[in-house]
């Protein structure tokens, strides 16, 4: 950790708000102010049909039968050479972290990349990123090796994890504090220098703190194939709660042999709004994860855990910003589009959130862990 | 906007050339088949010397009335499609003529060419009587005879007139002037239907067997019209002539039959009724029986048209239908999955004749549009929308001379909407509790008069009242105003103000090719649109057989409002963004009406804007951002040509050209993170999709023009027992790429850009069989 000097400005939320907004609106002048590269770039693109490839494009039966009939009338595909020059641009993605990466502690890290070009990794080394407090005081984030932000692996819908990201292509910026530094319902400020002169600013605001209800205890026993209402406290400021589990040994306990013994089972799910705090465990968990599980998977954490099974289970407070980085906006072809939260010479998201954690047992009782009904 | 105040000089004006008028002569009465029925859009010709001096055609009840006509002594002749030609003298004289009652026998052998003659009188009766509304009317005929994709479509055909706009081959659905598409009445015998569409856009639920006309309103619309404020289009079913028929056919796409008849004799008289005909349709989609695709579609739809000895018109009106994704049986790795949604409607309406040509109108009808997906395999995760009208109305037309008329009518509506997006156990479905509704209560007055060739004016005002179950009422004045003035027989100068409110909103993001529609009613949070209108043009006829019309418009849409992608999950009353638009352009028309090629080509300028909050800007309240909707095609081109070509083949060709469409270019793309706080104690795990897109100015690109040919060719043949019409229909003939969506890729370096196109050449034949 290191504590930058205390400042003498006034509020530094509004200075960062106002700051944020100098600089959306610098950047949006410039952008404004220049020709887009792209467009006489896209006019002189040279197109080409090929042949329709009516059936080359497949799918589940689902997308099939909503599209089908369009794709099979139509489904020409264009293919374009040299296009648009694409728009360089910095995106930062800044989180504070309240009980991570374990209770008790508190990270805020920025992980600092770029647009992709190619291949090519675009790291942004040299950048000056300080979080500032309402009361002024400010923590400078220390320039780190990627990997103390970001993982590459990815946990498949097999159950195991696969490297699938390049393992360098931004920098990190982390700070590790204990749990009185970044209170929960703080405010706090994100002000990013770059090395090239330009800035990007951002503000959050920390969802209060909350206690899980349900189960009372951090480890316990439940019944297999018998369903929990996992219930906590309102966090106040929080848009919405994420869920996510891990769940061992589902694999060996329905005899799918898609798994290994040690694979683990990732159900991500949400509700939206500080006042929904109760989700139905396991059924409920892992919304955004089941189109992507075997459904033999996906239909055995249904009614319960199987036997023998265990898991362990985070509920995660998160603020607007993090909220408007997660979820789908509206419809671009090309990609997702989020709504940033960070602004200036760049984009992204300052997010903040708090987590608490609770593991469940999917067996017969036992002496040493209590039950999760109570 | 405000309205200049000018009706009460131009009513003055009205009454005191009335008086005027009232000099002259009239024949007025009511043409009735045999069966006590009336004969609808028959041609009413009044000639001296076996030349015609005036002419008008009949309205739903039969009823027709020509004025300004010297005493003297008259031929007058009746013609209607299907009906022997009925020929009369009368002597007219001064004042106020009583009705005459004339019945016409049905014809077995059509006369060629009467269909045209009597679409062509309707025209020119327009063009004489109705003074401000843009009012483009689509016959069975020509609904059959535009080339469309796999079967004829009415939605799909209405593309081709003046002003609309249709974005995508994908979908039937289409833009009026510069209005969204929720902004479009689209009424089934005077019922709404809030999406008549299958597979989320891509056909029409409309059997174009069981259509009899479409009937376009695309602005300048009267005060008794209320509920949307972009345009009105009337579908009215063909109940047949009573005798028994069926009618089926064959497409691509889906099976279709139409059975009608009449009610026996005793049962109809009985009832009090001396005519009662029905027809019953079906249609549904086939390649489900015979592939393991897990969707179909189906339409049923009645029309029962009953008469009594007094002419009084009493009609019912029922449409269900709906599409159905069925995978909640499948016992392989797929996710189950049972989806569906439809359209439900039923009307009744009560029409009785008044002296003169008035009419006392009484519908009552209900409407309900909605769908549901379920995930059988995650619990706590399902997605429900519906929307539901119920409405009452009355309208009274009163015409005392000729010339004037005066129109009284009040409505009361219903609405409800219930929207659940339930995913998770979590409630996403927002819209406060996820419902919503209110009433509305609309009364109009208006008066219409007119000179003949000299002057016709239109006045009226529109009270709205929507009273939500929750937040405050909302009040809207509507006053409109319609002028025509005529330069010689043949051409005329029209004006016409208006101011139009709508209540209801669909969420649909237009900017997706196919989309289902999400309706919510005005409340909390969710604004009404008032749009004010002004519109300025010209037309006429060059001889008989050419028509030609030129308009300008503006329009502002106070009100309109859009997803907020970013809404705030605690607030409940955020989740649409309001905001306003503009637009303007010309249309413009030109239409050869007679002879053995016949068609139209029209040139659509258009400029249209929404002004909305800037979802995507950083800062917490984000500025607003002035954009072109998707539909804001610059130029549009239609020409559609009928010919004859002989041996009893009919041929269609439509070319349409259009300006590039607006769309939202990337200009990055950066690989998106998430944290993961189970796995990695919070740190950014590599999520999937794993690119997020950096986007450029809103709807700032375009797509390259639009353009398209079809032909249709189409052969009658005449067996004893009915008719038989097989159909070739070429889309697209000469393979335009036509650009769905481009698809940025910066992973490539350089970064290439790819894409869909629309149809490519798309040739498709059908069956149509006619028994009798």
């Amino acid at each position: 950790m290191t504590p930058a000097p205390r400042t003498n400005t006034g509020s530094a939320w509004r200075n960062s708000h106002e700051r944020l907004s100098a600089a959306t609106a610098r950047h949006n002048e410039g952008r404004l102010a220049t020709p887009s590269a792209a467009s006489s770039a896209d006019d002189a693109a040279r197109r080409h049909g090929r042949p329709c490839p009516l059936a080359a494009r497949g799918g589940r039966r689902l997308a099939a039968a909503v599209l089908g009939l369009a794709l099979l009338i139509q489904g020409c595909e264009l293919v374009e050479t040299a296009t648009a020059v694409l728009e360089d641009v910095i995106i930062a993605e800044v989180y504070v972290h309240v009980g991570q990466p374990k209770a008790g502690r508190t990270m805020a890290y920025a992980f600092l990349h770029r647009t992709v070009v190619g291949s090519l990794s675009r790291p942004v080394p040299g950048a000056a990123v300080v979080l500032t407090l309402e009361d002024g005081e400010r923590f400078t984030l220390e320039e780190r090796e990627a990997a103390a932000c970001y993982s590459p692996s990815a946990r498949t819908g097999e159950g195991n994890e696969e490297v699938v990201g390049e393992p360098e292509f931004g920098t990190c910026y982390y700070l590790e504090t204990g749990a009185g530094t970044f209170l929960p319902g703080a405010a706090v400020t994100l002000d990013i220098a770059l090395p090239d002169g330009g800035g990007l600013a951002g503000l959050t605001t920390i969802p209060e703190d909350f206690r899980i209800l349900i189960p009372s205890s951090p480890a316990c026993l439940l019944e297999p194939r018998t369903v929990l209402e996992t219930v906590w406290t309102k966090s106040g400021g929080a848009r919405a709660y994420v869920n996510e589990s891990l769940v061992y040994g589902v694999g060996d306990a329905i005899d799918f042999d898609g798994f290994r013994a040690d694979d683990a089972v990732e159900l991500i799910g949400v509700t939206a709004s500080e006042a929904d705090t109760a989700v139905l465990f396991p059924d409920e968990y892992g919304a955004f994860s089941r189109f992507d599980l075997p459904v033999q998977i996906s239909r055995a954490l249904t009614g319960g855990l199987p036997p023998d099974t265990e898991a362990v289970v985070t509920i995660t407070s998160v603020d607007l910003n993090y909220v408007n980085w997660a979820r789908r906006g509206g419809f671009n072809p090309s990609g997702l589009i989020r709504r940033p939260s960070v602004g200036g010479d760049g984009t992204g998201v300052f997010g903040s959130s708090v987590t608490h954690s609770f593991r469940i047992v999917a067996g017969e009782a036992s002496g040493g862990i209590p039950s999760c009904s109570g | 906007m405000r309205l200049p105040p000018l009706a009460l000089p131009l009513f003055a004006l009205a009454l005191s050339s009335s008086a005027v008028v009232a000099q002259d002569g009239e024949v007025q009465g009511r043409v009735r088949d045999q069966d006590g029925a009336a004969v609808f859009a028959a041609s009413v010709l009044v000639l001296e010397d076996s030349v015609v001096i005036r002419g008008t055609d009949t309205d739903r009840l039969g009823a027709f009335r020509i004025g300004s006509l010297a005493p003297g002594v008259y031929r007058i002749e009746v013609r209607a499609l299907g009906y022997a030609i009925l020929s009369r003298e009368i002597t007219v004289s001064a004042g106020p003529a009583p009705p005459v009652e004339l019945t016409i026998e049905v014809q077995p052998i059509l006369l060629e060419g009467l269909s045209v003659e009597a679409d062509r009188a309707r025209a020119r009766v327009r063009f004489e009587e109705m003074p401000g509304v843009t009012e483009r009317e689509i016959s069975a005929e020509e609904i059959k005879m535009v080339p469309t994709i796999i079967e004829s479509d009415p939605l799909r055909a209405i593309e081709v007139l003046p002003g609309v706009i249709s974005t995508s081959d994908l979908s039937s659905s289409y833009n009026v002037r510069g209005g969204s598409a929720d902004q479009n009445l689209i009424l089934l015998d005077g019922t709404p239907l809030f999406s008549p569409f299958h597979l989320g856009g891509f056909f029409s639920v409309f059997n174009a067997d069981m259509v009899q006309r479409a009937e376009l309103r695309s602005g300048g619309f009267q005060s008794k019209h209320g509920g949307r404020v972009s345009s009105v289009l009337e579908i009215e079913t063909d109940p047949g002539d009573g005798d028994f028929s069926v009618d089926a056919g064959i497409s691509a796409l889906a099976t279709r039959v139409a059975v009608g008849a009449r009610a026996p004799k005793r049962i109809s008289n009985a009832l009090g009724l001396t005519e009662s005909r029905w027809r019953v349709s079906g249609r549904r989609s086939y390649f489900d029986l015979f592939t393991s695709a897990p969707y179909n579609l189906t339409d049923y739809q009645l029309i029962g048209e009953n008469w009594t000895a007094g002419g009084d018109r009493i009609t019912l009106t029922a449409y269900t239908g709906g599409d159905d994704i069925d995978l909640s049986e499948l016992e392989s790795d797929d996710v189950r999955v049972a989806w569906k949604w439809g359209n439900d409607a039923l009307g009744l309406r009560w029409t009785h004749p008044r002296a003169g040509g008035g009419s006392l109108d009484v519908l009552a009808n209900w409407s309900t549009y909605g769908g549901s997906l379920e995930f059988i395999d995650f619990a706590g995760t399902r997605f429900n929308s519906r929307i539901s009208q119920l409405q009452a109305r009355v309208d009274f037309a009163e015409r005392p001379t000729p010339g004037l008329g005066f129109d009284l009518g009040a409505s009361l509506e219903r609405l409800d909407y219930e929207n659940l997006l339930l995913f998770g156990g979590s409630d996403f479905g927002g819209f406060g509790n996820g419902r919503g509704d209110g009433a509305m209560m609309g009364t109009y007055g208006q008066f219409r008069w007119f000179s003949p060739g000299r002057l016709v004016v239109e006045a009226g005002a529109r009270l709205d009242t929507w009273m939500p179950s929750e937040g405050e009422a909302v009040v809207v004045p509507a006053p409109r105003l319609a002028v025509k003035t005529f330069f010689g027989r043949d051409v005329a100068v029209k004006a016409a103000v208006g101011r139009y409110a709508q209540f209801v909103h669909s969420l649909r993001d237009e900017e997706l090719p196919i989309a289902l529609d999400t309706w919510l009613v005005t409340g909390p949070g969710v604004p009404h649109v008032v749009s004010d209108q002004v519109q300025l043009g010209a037309e006429g006829y060059v001889g008989d057989d050419w028509y030609w019309s030129a308009e300008a418009f503006l329009r502002t849409f106070d009100g309109v409002v859009a997803v907020n992608y970013s809404e705030d999950t605690n607030d409940p009353l955020d989740d649409a963004v309001p905001g306003r638009g503009l637009s303007y352009g010309a249309d413009f028309l030109l239409r050869r009406e007679a002879g053995n090629l016949t068609g139209w080509l029209t040139v659509s300028l258009l400029k249209a804007e929404r002004v909305l909050p800037d979802w995507v800007s950083p800062l917490p309240d984000p500025p607003e951002v002035t954009y072109p909707p998707i539909f804001d095609r610059r130029v549009e081109v239609d020409l559609v040509l009928q010919y004859d070509l002989g041996l009893g083949l009919d041929s269609g060709f439509r070319w349409k050209y259009g300006t590039g469409l607006p769309y939202t270019r990337p200009s990055g793309s950066f690989r998106y993170l998430g944290p993961s706080h189970v796995r990695l104690g919070g740190l950014l795990a590599w999520e999937d999709p794993p690119y997020a897109v950096q986007l450029g100015d809103r709807n700032g690109a375009r797509y390259p023009a639009y353009h398209r040919l079809d032909l249709s060719v189409r052969r009658d043949f005449n067996p004893t027992w009915g008719r038989l019409t097989p159909y070739l229909s070429l889309v697209n003939l000469y393979d335009r790429r036509n650009v769905l969506f481009y698809l940025y890729d910066f992973e490539e370096d350089p970064p290439q850009r790819s894409g869909f196109s629309m149809f490519p050449i798309l040739p498709t034949a059908g069956l149509e069989i006619h028994f009798r």
